[in-house]
């Protein structure tokens, strides 16, 4: 629909000059310089990104590869590290980091589920930030001062009270698991340090994923007369079950990758041993360890195979780790309501 | 205490040229035409409203004017817009250096948070081919803000920051800021929608003062402002511009069934 | 039906009551145990914390003093010494971090925020969320091979670098989350003047995200500041004061290793006093972050 005058009709009278200074004859025309230089550095920024990724893993395993290349799988598989005589295998480190590991996620995430559902159902609205914040702090401790912690006062606890306790009071000194000579550095001190390093992490993404079920669940299973804890159980548990689990795995990639603490008190030596008690090698706290003072390029280059080993591992963990919580992001935008 | 007159005596052209002229234009979003053949004059030293009920396309159309619609992703148009007999649309045109000739005001006041209120105003120059000294901009600072109404409230605190202002007085700051360049045209996307009644009540007397000196284009959801403020009227519904005259004679005896029926408020 | 008031139960009815009153008590006491456990869980949790303040202060504190930020270590049996070279190549390590960091954190943000949406930015920001999850001395290794062993010596340079890649990522995610927070109007009123992209990104978005992309900032160097696995044998630690980037360098975190494996009471009492003051700066950055992004999302949002 027009109005009245048409567009070729108007001869375009030439524009007076403006307070600018410039005229609209000559100005529109031409393209913004600018805008493409400013474009081309911030997507070379972002592309270094991936290509900073794919550095690492190409120069680990380059480090690696005269030691991968003289193994091959039995790296994987045999426990004698030897560097008089040139032989090395990983399985003692590799036994130690899944030991500790597990160790780390069964004593951390009952207790840090506990407190997020504390924190999501029980707590006043007015406690949650301040104790979700003291527990996230948990995650600010450096590593090295966990282990000094860990040194002088977790070590000489556990060894003076707590081991004792299970094996005597508790008579379960006979279980293998328990069992053997305890000088302090063990397995199952790391274990519990990596316990106290892994559980904010846990907590945290458990906290969130509790808080974004709907109000409305609670509800219907409190009008149906479910107890708190039923209702926790079987309303609310439910649907943050894939995000917890995801806060869990994310919580193992940390600790696979823990160094210092790990390497101050688990008494870095390549065993393989049923008892908790007994000290061990992680991937990460040999590598710490043995570095300065590695004897030879076979031993060095054995050394950072293992490093690749880790690289690997904590890849794959930690996608699966995002990938969940992903997962339960997109659920609980879409379909919660 | 008056501002120094602008430069150019406009006042000397002749009244009602089209100065910015929609022909055939078609918006898109994605695939979705937001508007569909729209053929629109606006003429200068006139304030022309665009009115219609939400999702019409009257803000679309609005902001195909300066080619603010594609900064939108996936958003297009076609057709042209002849901007004093150019047509911004015509391949090698720079958007970027198209919108430094016309002015925009938004319905929510968008002050620059880290800037000062004299840096707002001047936020303009700073693009301009010629840029401006330091005391020549003071000058158009204080000519911009005494222009929209707002010198005398801020005159002794330019360099505070921009949002101690209140809503009323942001949104004349954004006018002041838009009116610092000097453009021919400005457009005005629902400007005192966001605004308490008296705020909105000086915002239109201004802009009965400007458009002695430029082409006002106003996208408004309220009809009485509509009718207050503009000399032309155009009634957008679904897209398509249903119809255009003068205000009067659109608020009294619109042509078309559907402006009326919009007008009487059988649908809003 | 008999209407005569209030019956007598049956033995059915009793027997039914029975059931149910036995198995609400049932239900009744898992509540009360469950509750109990998680209330232990929650309390359990906030001790180690508490612990580790505890004996850090009581440890450390005496040692801290001035003479702890500006004398060099003594050798062990004379007390007194202090870990001034440790805080100053923590210092250079960081400045180098960030010197590599910034530029591409920040530009890969932006980069992300701007292309928001397509398979680039999303296959960037997976790749940066890999990245961060890498364990640090995996980074070690890397400089090791990349710049150590090329070059032939350790470098706090090397050590820089180890720590840069474990910035990048987190500064590009806190520079895209700052910067998305920019309503769009702003960006539109800056391209309505007519300012090109480029300009509105830098005279408005960044300007007004600069304040969230400080903090993020500051936490990554909180986080970095504490990290020893890196430096291990990228800067090596340095007994002698060195401000050089080509040659190792202290670094407070590598110190304290040092000294805690040490039998030497000085040396641990330093080591201390280290994790004392190295936990109070973290501390106050992670404290002073919260609190800044809280008053910035508080004033505009709701839970």
């Amino acid at each position: 629909m027009r109005t009245e005058g048409t567009a070729a009709a108007v001869a375009p009278a030439a524009p007076p000059a403006r307070a600018g200074g410039f005229s609209l004859a000559e100005e529109i025309v031409g393209k913004a310089v600018g805008d493409r230089v400013y474009i081309a550095v911030i997507t070379g920024f972002a592309l270094m990104v991936p290509l900073l990724l794919i550095l690492i893993f190409w120069e680990v395993a380059l480090a690696g590869w005269p030691a991968m290349r003289q193994f091959g799988f039995s790296f994987l598989t045999s426990s004698e590290w030897d560097p008089v005589r040139g032989q090395f295998g990983a399985a003692s480190a590799i036994f130690g980091t899944v030991v500790t590991s597990i160790l780390a996620l069964v004593i951390a995430t009952p207790l840090a589920l506990g407190v997020s559902i504390f924190l999501s159902e029980y707590a006043p609205r007015w406690l949650r930030q301040p104790v979700a914040f003291f527990v996230d702090l948990l995650a600010a401790i450096p590593s090295v001062v966990y282990g000094l912690w860990g040194i002088f006062v977790l070590i000489p606890l556990l060894r003076e009270h707590v081991v004792p306790f299970i094996r005597d009071t508790l008579h379960l000194g006979v279980l293998p698991i328990f069992s053997g000579p305890s000088w302090g550095n063990s397995v199952f001190a790391a274990g519990i340090i990596l316990a106290i390093m892994v559980l904010p992490y846990i907590a945290s993404v458990s906290r969130e994923v509790l808080l974004a079920v709907p109000r409305s669940q609670r509800e219907a299973a409190m009008a149906l007369g479910a107890t708190r804890w039923e209702t926790i159980q079987k309303a609310v548990l439910p649907f943050a079950k894939s995000g917890i689990i995801g806060g869990i795995i994310l919580g193992l990639g940390r600790a696979l990758g823990e160094t210092m603490a790990v390497t101050m008190l688990i008494g870095n030596k390549h065993e393989i041993s049923a008892s908790l008690f007994a000290p061990g090698y992680t991937m990460a706290s040999l590598i710490a360890n043995e570095f300065s003072e590695a004897s030879g390029d076979l031993h060095l280059a054995a050394l950072m195979a293992v490093g690749f080993v880790l690289l690997l591992v904590a890849l794959i963990v930690n996608a699966v780790a995002r990938w969940l919580v992903w997962q339960v992001g997109r659920a609980a935008a879409g379909g919660a309501r | 205490m008056s501002a120094p007159a602008p430069t150019t005596d406009r006042r000397a052209e002749p009244r009602g040229r089209p100065r910015l002229q929609a022909d055939c234009l078609t918006a898109y979003f994605g695939d979705n035409a937001a508007i569909r053949d729209v053929s629109f004059d606006l003429r200068d030293r006139e304030v022309t409203a665009v009115i219609g009920p939400s999702g019409c396309g009257k803000s679309t159309f609005l902001r195909c004017l300066n080619r603010l619609h594609e900064t939108t992703p996936l958003a297009h148009a076609k057709g042209r817009v002849l901007l004093d007999g150019r047509n911004i649309y015509a391949r090698g045109v720079d958007a970027i250096r198209v919108r430094k000739h016309i002015g925009m005001v938004f319905q929510k006041p968008t002050p620059f948070p880290t800037m000062s209120i004299r840096d707002n105003v001047a936020a303009g120059l700073k693009v301009i081919t010629e840029r401006p000294s330091r005391s020549e901009t003071n000058e158009i600072v204080e000519r911009a803000l005494t222009r929209a109404a707002l010198w005398d409230e801020v005159k002794d605190r330019l360099s505070a920051n921009a949002t101690a202002l209140s809503g009323g007085q942001q949104q004349r700051l954004c006018i002041a800021r838009a009116l610092a360049t000097d453009p021919h045209v400005l457009l005005l996307d629902e400007p005192t929608a966001s605004l308490d009644p008296i705020s909105s009540q000086k915002v239109e007397e201004l802009l009965y003062e400007l458009r002695k000196d430029m082409t006002i284009v106003i996208v408004t959801h309220n009809m009485q402002q509509a009718a207050r403020v503009s000399d032309v009227t155009g009634f957008f519904l679904m897209g398509e511009l249903v119809e255009v005259g003068p205000t009067r004679t659109m608020f009294t005896s619109p042509s078309d069934r559907r402006t009326e029926d919009y007008i009487t408020g059988r649908f809003g | 039906m008999s209407m005569a008031g209030p019956q007598r139960p049956t033995a059915r009815q009793r027997a039914v009551a029975d059931r149910t009153m036995k198995t609400l008590r049932r239900r009744r006491v898992v509540n009360g145990i469950m509750t109990g456990v998680i209330g232990l869980a929650a309390v359990i949790t906030t001790l180690p914390l508490l612990f580790i303040l505890f004996h850090l202060v009581r440890e450390g504190s005496s040692a801290v003093s001035v003479d702890f930020f500006t004398r060099m270590p003594k050798p062990p049996g004379e007390a007194g010494g202090g870990m001034a070279n440790a805080i100053v190549g923590s210092l250079i390590i960081i400045g180098v971090a960030c010197g590599i960091g910034l530029p591409i954190g920040v530009g890969a943000g932006l980069y992300l925020a701007e292309f928001k949406g397509t398979r680039i930015a999303n296959a960037v920001r997976f790749l940066a969320d890999v990245l961060n999850g890498l364990p640090s001395i995996v980074l070690g290794i890397f400089a090791w091979q990349f710049l150590v062993k090329p070059l032939g010596h350790f470098s706090a340079l090397a050590g820089g670098v180890a720590l840069a890649a474990m910035m990048i990522p987190m500064i590009t995610r806190t520079t895209e989350e700052m910067v998305r927070l920019v309503p769009t109007s702003l960006k539109e009123a800056a391209m309505a003047l007519g300012y090109s992209r480029a300009r509105t990104a830098m005279t408005v978005v960044l300007r007004t995200a600069t304040a969230g992309i400080v903090t993020g900032v500051l936490v990554s160097v909180a986080r970095i500041a504490g990290e020893t696995a890196p430096l291990l044998f990228t800067a090596l630690g340095n007994q002698f004061w060195s401000l050089r980037l080509d040659q190792p360098i202290a670094a407070l975190p590598l110190q304290i290793f040092v000294y805690s494996n040490s039998p030497y009471d000085d040396w641990r009492q330093l080591a201390w006093a280290g994790s004392l003051v190295l936990i109070a700066v973290v501390f106050i950055i992670s404290v002073a972050a919260r609190f800044a992004t809280r008053s910035r999302v508080g004033a505009g949002s709701h839970d």
